[in-house]
């Protein structure tokens, strides 16, 4: 048999061009031995592998095929490289309903300032709770003249017992209502998240002025503008919403929300029972059931799964019911058309659980290959995902970082639900909480990047990243949120060492090289989206003397670094710098994909590692 | 392997998450199996669907790779047969030569764990950085700049059936090196 065509016969089989003749020879060159087919079939997995590699390369990434073809021209790569796949090109246009929200609209300010989308039936639902409120100031009245009587009985020791524990009470309540008052004007929540938690995202599109609904975030009363995709609400009270994509939703309380425009399938458990739609044609009172809402410019239409619906139109005395398998349409001229519920109108529960798994698989293969991108890139330390065992040691999974240190050690900390459906991360709460590493490193420029969830800001600092003699030792660093949401990198620009302890314990400003240089953003993470799922970076640039910290994906605050000078650590511990200050400096919550780099990542870089 | 028990979780949750855990592992089989690149997404998706959606058939609690492999090996020759279905009969006689062994293979019989698919990418990275500047650029030009090895032929002044040759054989010699990365990785491990 002559080998020499056994090349040409595979390349023209790839190309589905050999000849009978040819086909002949190839099969009975196969037949020949065993080892031929194990030839073959390395030959196919090898061409489907160079053309992954070269297809998932994106068109931004010339370092990468630099790094593996050298000779190869940046510019010419440029050219080239148009026609491969962009791995993540689209920055997400995502938005949410949040106080950020409201800013960006003055009609908006209060939520009692936008009545012309609410439904009468809501604003009188609201007048009412608002006619309660002066009864609850005349009884706390009724209590500051309790005093007064018990002067009269003085003799009697247990009215004297009792006159202090209400004095104590009314303190309490003028304390908390002065409080509540000094909140309101801040324009904070009193409480957050009493109402429901996002409980699952499928590719959720927000406009783009506003900030999004985070997963896992609990909320309060507010607007949903959702552009696309599917966002799923468990209300505390035990009804679930599944919303579709575009939706404009206003939920005023645990039982109404009121919809212009969008699909709402709501299962509603015993506990809730009464959950109302409004729409601006109708209203629909759950009887308990399973039903679902769809709402356009010209109708609404209500399908019903499980149990009966009542549904109110206009002024009509009596509401009307529809049960199970029966659909109620309403148009604008209040005609009512009675038919079979259609499921191809709605999503049920079996539909969402699919497209669920179908968005688990899609998002776990991005992660796959923005994985691997990272982890072909130069510069790469350590990647960890915390999705495995949250016990003993971790493995840094960069292969370039493995060759400076090999695995970290979890001290504490459980295994929780992630970012991503069926995946999980690492949850922290505990002061002893934490991840330690021997990093001993001395970094010229530098990257951090990781999704937290953070579940409350009552610690002084929620710490990501420090290094392990950060107090001590000049260049050590600390990354965390601080109280009041800021993001925070801190630099020791000068040390106990170096004989003046006053400068160690002093805060200076950003970057001039005495004591710790603080290096702050605004207020970023609110009370009110605390539990939902962030990305946080921070690019340390000494080519350009700054340092910036990004919020999933975007640059928050940007500062100049004026004594720049080589960061370095004798050792990195992740979420925790207890031990050292009196004062609790542990995270709260949980962590995933946490990369650290020794260079500095572009923006577009930074895009990618948010988007997925 | 020890799994981390998270409360509250239902079944569903659970088979999502055990199966993300073998995620690695079915990629790389379903890479091995598939017919074409693109096949390969399709297969893992497609398992993943059939695992989530029949869950309750089985005893998710146990080691869950065999039946895995088995799910991916049953989807990939769907595949298959829908990917030789629009080859000519002669090419479809090959493939299936080639391949039925590999396909109709048990998971008690396979010789090791597929290396995942990141790893075998992140060794290919290594083995192209070794290789000369001529071989390179055949890799180049044929994969990176789709030319044909007719243009490579006209550019380089050679054969178009030895480009063809050469190629056949540089694949396997990236195997080889592929093979032994990971061989030595596992030791070191």
């Amino acid at each position: 048999m002559n080998e020499d065509h056994v090349g040409e016969w595979f390349e023209q089989t790839l190309k589905g061009s050999i000849t009978d003749e040819d086909a002949d020879g190839f099969l009975d060159w196969l037949k020949e031995d065993p080892a031929n087919c194990k030839l073959f079939r390395d030959n196919v997995m090898m061409n489907l592998l160079l053309e992954r590699q070269f297809q998932m390369r994106p068109a931004s990434s010339d370092l990468l095929a630099r790094q593996i073809m050298p000779e190869y021209e940046p510019s010419v790569l440029s050219e080239q490289s148009e026609h491969l796949v962009p791995l993540f090109a689209e920055l997400d246009s995502r938005c949410s309903m949040t106080e950020e929200c409201d800013e960006h609209d003055e009609a908006k300010k209060t939520p009692n300032s936008s009545p012309d989308i609410r439904h009468p039936l809501i604003r009188a639902r609201e007048a009412m709770t608002a006619k309660v409120k002066p009864q609850k100031e005349l009884d706390l009245l009724k209590i500051e003249s309790i005093p007064e009587n018990h002067h009269v009985r003085r003799a009697n020791k247990f009215s004297e017992y009792m006159f202090g524990i209400r004095l104590v009470v009314f303190f309490a309540i003028i304390s908390w209502l002065a409080w509540n008052g000094a909140n309101k004007n801040d324009r904070r929540p009193q409480r957050v998240g009493e109402l429901a938690q996002v409980t699952a995202l499928i590719d959720a599109k927000w406009p783009t002025d506003c900030k999004p609904l985070r997963l896992g975030q609990y909320i309060d009363p507010t607007k949903i503008s959702l552009v696309s995709g599917t966002v799923k609400l468990d209300f505390k009270n035990g009804a679930t919403t599944l919303l579709e994509g575009p939706v404009e939703l206003t939920i005023s309380d645990p039982l109404h929300m009121f919809c212009s425009q969008g699909r709402i399938s709501a299962t509603i458990s015993e506990t809730a029972r009464g959950f109302e739609v409004a729409t601006p044609f109708a209203t629909f009172v759950d009887r308990g059931t399973e039903f679902a809402v769809t709402i356009d410019q010209k109708t609404a239409i209500l399908d019903v799964v499980k149990g009966s619906v009542d549904a109110s139109v206009g002024n009509t005395p009596e509401p009307y019911q529809t049960v199970a398998g029966k659909s109620f349409e309403v148009l604008p001229n209040r005609t009512v058309l009675h038919g079979n519920a259609n499921p191809k109108r709605f999503l049920d529960e079996k539909t969402f659980s699919l497209r669920m798994t179908d968005y688990a698989v899609r998002k776990k293969n991005e992660m796959n290959m923005l994985n691997r991108q990272f982890d072909a890139s130069p510069g790469l330390l350590a990647r960890f995902d915390f999705s495995g065992s949250t016990s003993g040691t971790i493995e840094n999974l960069s292969t370039e970082g493995r060759t400076v240190f090999r695995q970290a050690s979890i001290q504490g900390g459980t295994s929780v639900p992630g970012r991503l459906p069926g995946s999980s991360a690492l949850g922290i709460q505990k002061r002893r909480d934490s991840i330690t590493t021997d990093l001993k490193y001395q970094f010229t420029n530098m990257t951090l990047s990781t999704w937290v969830r953070i579940d409350n800001l009552n610690n002084t600092g929620n710490v990501l990243i420090a290094g392990n003699n950060f107090f001590s030792a000049r260049n050590e660093f600390l990354w965390q949120v601080v109280q009041d949401g800021r993001l925070q990198f801190q630099i020791n620009e000068a040390s106990l060492s170096d004989g003046d302890s006053t400068k160690s314990t002093r805060r200076s400003s950003p970057g001039d090289g005495i004591g710790f240089s603080y290096f702050e953003s605004e207020p970023m993470v609110r009370p009110g989206e605390l539990r939902g799922w962030f990305h946080l970076a921070l690019v340390v640039d000494t080519t350009q003397k700054s340092i910036t910290h990004y919020l999933d994906g975007k640059a928050v605050s940007t500062h100049e670094w004026k004594n720049v000078s080589p960061l370095k650590c004798d050792g990195l511990t992740i979420a925790n710098i207890s031990g050292r200050t009196t004062n609790a400096r542990f995270f709260d919550g949980a962590l995933s994909d946490l990369f650290i780099f020794d260079r500095a990542l572009t923006p577009e870089e930074i895009v990618q590692l948010a988007q997925h | 392997m020890v799994r981390d028990i998270i409360p509250n979780e239902t079944r569903r949750e659970k088979a999502m998450r055990l199966f993300l855990e073998e995620y690695q592992y079915v990629e790389a089989m379903a890479y091995q199996l598939a017919p074409t690149q693109t096949c390969h997404g399709d297969i893992v998706h497609d398992v993943f669907m059939t695992f989530i959606q029949n869950n309750e058939k089985w005893d998710i609690d146990r080691e869950i790779q065999p039946l895995l492999a088995g799910i991916t090996r049953k989807i990939a020759k769907r595949y298959w047969q829908k990917h030789l279905q629009s080859l000519p009969e002669k090419i479809q006689e090959i493939y299936r030569y080639a391949f039925e062994a590999n396909l109709n293979q048990t998971s008690d019989s396979m010789d090791d764990t597929p290396a995942s698919l990141n790893d075998q990418l992140t060794a290919l990275d290594l083995c192209m950085k070794k290789l000369t500047k001529k071989c390179s650029t055949l890799i180049r030009s044929y994969y990176l700049d789709k030319l044909s090895y007719k243009e490579i032929a006209s550019q380089t002044g050679q054969k178009v059936g030895t480009l063809q040759k050469t190629m056949f054989r540089l694949r396997q010699a990236l195997r080889v090196c592929i093979e032994s990365i990971l061989k030595t990785e596992v030791n070191e491990k």
